[in-house]
């Protein structure tokens, strides 16, 4: 199963840190994540870069980017520091 | 007196107790400005090729910048410099905090300390005189300590154990804040010299008071809205890196053996303000505030910066806040640099687990690890050999290809394998595995945009264009987090995983021509805050062409020093982990040798590295 590490943003609503699922690709994982989220939570969705595997999906298939087990999807944003 | 400048360096013999007032060298000041530059100059012409940095006659190097105590927005920096005792290259360190303020208030823009004193002491700095007073009761103190039973009211500079026993990786401490890198607290601590301390009501000339004062209410909005310096960093401190590094599976897991750990975001910035954070902290005349002051367990702490985290939590296989947060502060009362410390015990657990030493170190074991911090301070039994940093411990032990480090200097928390042009950064940087030389990450991986993170196209421009704006900034000694809000807000609206933005990237991807143009032209522009500040204040116009050649002329120099002191093109290398072994499917090793080659033609450098007498002439650099 591909696993969706969920971004703290999101943890309330969806009351687990990572979410598994056996979704064959991106679209479909995201789509299962939306179903649990409020409308507001949804638009969080688009705003953060997905990657897989630590590569950004628009490097890869877009949202058809397949998922295999162990894949790791993660969904995060502008970041900086030092 | 050029405006922006006090015009006088203080020298300090601390064999002798000499101490004298010197008039800065108009001219190094125009060419250098202050700051790292002007730091990179003295020490320079001030040794003798070859010299050890823990003889009496190295110079031990306080700077402030030209636009220290305006009240510039981040201006109020100051930078340590001399020979690093970790690394053998030029060494510099920086800190906010008060200080900086204090010296030049105090009437100085640098301060020069050489030779060692017979017993303890401490160095006051104020307008009306400097003296160097008994420090024995001090010696052994933590900085904190330190810091509680000296003087009120000055800025401060000082040391912990660490720095006392000569830990080559040991710190400065300055109030809160840390000048961590290097071992530059070693070499304070080889002269004896437990603090500098500093005081003044001098103002400092603007050559354009109305001009100033209007750039300054208006950059501090700008830096006040924009989403990054007035939104993420204020929100979640530098502590905001932790999803998106890991995200990446750029952020150090188990001596960099893997990019992330499904825990790492136990250690997230947003964790820590939603169940910890007491308030913000800032520096002097600094709106951002990434600082953090949590509350816990019935007590105030500090909070832990991004590399702490990265270094000291997720490399070490520790996820909890509270834990890393004490061993950042005990790391900062003993004196130690947290990325180093880190990075060192992750090498010496990677050790341990192959069976090389016996030192009973663990991956997730907080206690043995933190008692291991305090044998390192203390050079007790194995720590005397971690207190030698990674590469000296490698060359005694073994495990040259997995010794996280860049001419010795321990990397901090960004695995370059996720972002290849940080790799070439790290290998080019003049005091080694440094980060914040450029930041390059923050335009692959950690920020609105991201130029192929996986690629090795376009990234030698990027990487000298970044490090020689970062080397005119730090000579200005402003904050570079300031550089952050370059890239425009709109950017940061876009939606990542869209066509358009996609677009943009697929373009950024190619911009390698442009950004050599840029690099290798001139720009007689005046396009962002930095060049304006430094027109202002100065009563000098410079375009953001000046400033660029400025760091260009700073990097230079830092090179120039390192080859003198026998390193070469051959120490600018990576680890045999971070060029050869994958993180993730698709993925690879930097490629850093192409990169290498590319990167020095753009600077004028031979194909081994050596700055070409076109190239130093060019500069109008006095080798």
């Amino acid at each position: 199963m591909a696993v969706f590490v969920v971004p703290p943003a999101l943890e309330a609503e969806l009351g687990q840190d990572v979410v598994r699922s056996d979704a064959p690709d991106v679209a479909s994982l995201l789509a299962e994540v939306r179903l649990r989220l409020s409308v507001e939570r949804q638009a969080l969705l688009e705003r953060g870069a997905l990657l897989v595997n630590g590569r950004s999906i628009h490097r890869l298939r877009g949202l058809d980017t397949p998922l295999a087990p162990e894949d790791q999807v993660w969904l995060v944003f502008p970041a900086a520091g030092g | 007196m050029t405006g922006g400048n006090m015009g006088r360096l203080l020298f300090v013999d601390l064999g002798t107790g000499l101490i004298e007032e010197r008039p800065s060298d108009p001219q190094d000041v125009e060419l250098y400005l202050g700051g790292r530059g002007l730091a990179a100059r003295l020490l320079y012409d001030l040794t003798p090729a070859g010299l050890d940095p823990f003889d009496e006659r190295m110079p031990l190097i306080f700077s402030a910048g030209p636009l220290t105590g305006t009240n510039a927005p981040q201006s109020n920096r100051f930078v340590v410099t001399t020979k690093s005792p970790l690394t053998g290259a030029i060494g510099d360190s920086h800190c906010g905090g008060s200080f900086a303020t204090q010296l030049k208030r105090a009437g100085f823009d640098a301060v020069v300390i050489r030779g060692r004193s017979p017993r303890p002491v401490f160095l006051e700095i104020t307008d009306e005189g400097c003296a160097l007073r008994d420090a024995s009761h001090l010696w052994g103190q933590t900085t904190s300590e330190t810091q509680r039973a000296l003087p009120a009211g000055f800025g401060m500079a000082v040391i912990g154990p660490a720095g006392e026993n000569r830990v080559r990786y040991a710190a400065i401490v300055s109030q809160r804040r840390v000048a961590g890198r290097c071992g530059t607290g070693a070499v304070m601590g080889s002269k004896n010299l437990k603090a500098v301390i500093a005081k003044g009501k001098k103002s400092i000339p603007i050559a354009d008071p109305e001009g100033f004062k209007r750039l300054q209410q208006e950059i501090t909005q700008m830096l006040l809205s924009h989403p990054m310096t007035g939104g993420v960093l204020k929100d979640l401190g530098t502590a905001n890196l932790v999803m998106t590094t890991a995200g990446r599976n750029i952020i150090p897991t188990r001596n960099f053996r893997a990019g992330q750990d499904l825990n790492t975001p136990r250690l997230s910035g947003e964790k820590m303000r939603d169940e910890l954070l007491l308030r913000p902290d800032g520096c002097v005349s600094c709106p951002i505030r990434c600082g953090r002051h949590l509350k816990y367990d019935g007590a105030e702490h500090k909070g832990p910066e991004f590399e702490t985290i990265g270094l000291l939590g997720n490399n070490l296989g520790l996820f909890d806040l509270k834990t890393v947060a004490e061993l950042g502060e005990r790391c900062d009362d003993l004196g130690l640099d947290t990325i180093s410390c880190g990075n060192t015990l992750g090498f010496a657990a990677e050790l341990c687990e192959r069976g090389m030493a016996d030192w009973g170190l663990r991956f997730g074991d907080a206690e043995g690890l933190g008692a291991a911090i305090e044998r390192i301070a203390a050079r007790e039994g194995f720590g005397d050999e971690l207190a030698e940093g990674t590469r000296r411990l490698a060359a005694k032990f073994g495990g040259q290809d997995f010794a996280i480090q860049v001419k010795g200097l321990e990397l901090p928390a960004y695995d370059p394998r996720g972002c290849v042009g940080q790799g070439l950064e790290y290998a080019t940087s003049n005091r080694g595995g440094c980060h914040i030389r450029g930041s390059t990450m923050y335009l692959e991986a950690t920020g609105p945009v991201s130029i192929d993170p996986h690629s090795r196209r376009a990234k030698p421009p990027l990487v000298v264009l970044q490090q020689n704006t970062n080397a005119a900034v730090s000579s200005l000694c402003m904050c570079y987090f300031s550089a952050y809000a370059m890239i425009p807000p709109a950017i940061f609206r876009m939606n990542p995983n869209g066509f358009l933005y996609r677009s943009l990237m697929g373009i950024l991807d190619r911009a390698g021509p442009v950004l050599k143009r840029v690099v290798t032209g001139g720009n007689p522009l005046q396009i962002v805050w930095f060049e304006k500040f430094l027109s202002t204040v100065t009563g000098k116009r410079f375009s953001m062409g000046d400033l660029n050649r400025i760091g260009e002329r700073v990097f230079c120099l830092e090179r120039l020093y390192n080859l003198r002191e026998g390193l070469s093109g051959a120490d600018d290398a990576l680890p045999r982990r971070l060029l050869q072994e994958s993180l993730a499917p698709g993925t690879g090793g930097v490629p850093l040798d192409p990169m290498l080659r590319e990167y020095y033609a753009i600077r004028g450098w031979d194909e081994r590295g050596v700055p070409t007498e076109k190239t130093v002439r060019r500069l109008g650099i006095r080798a």
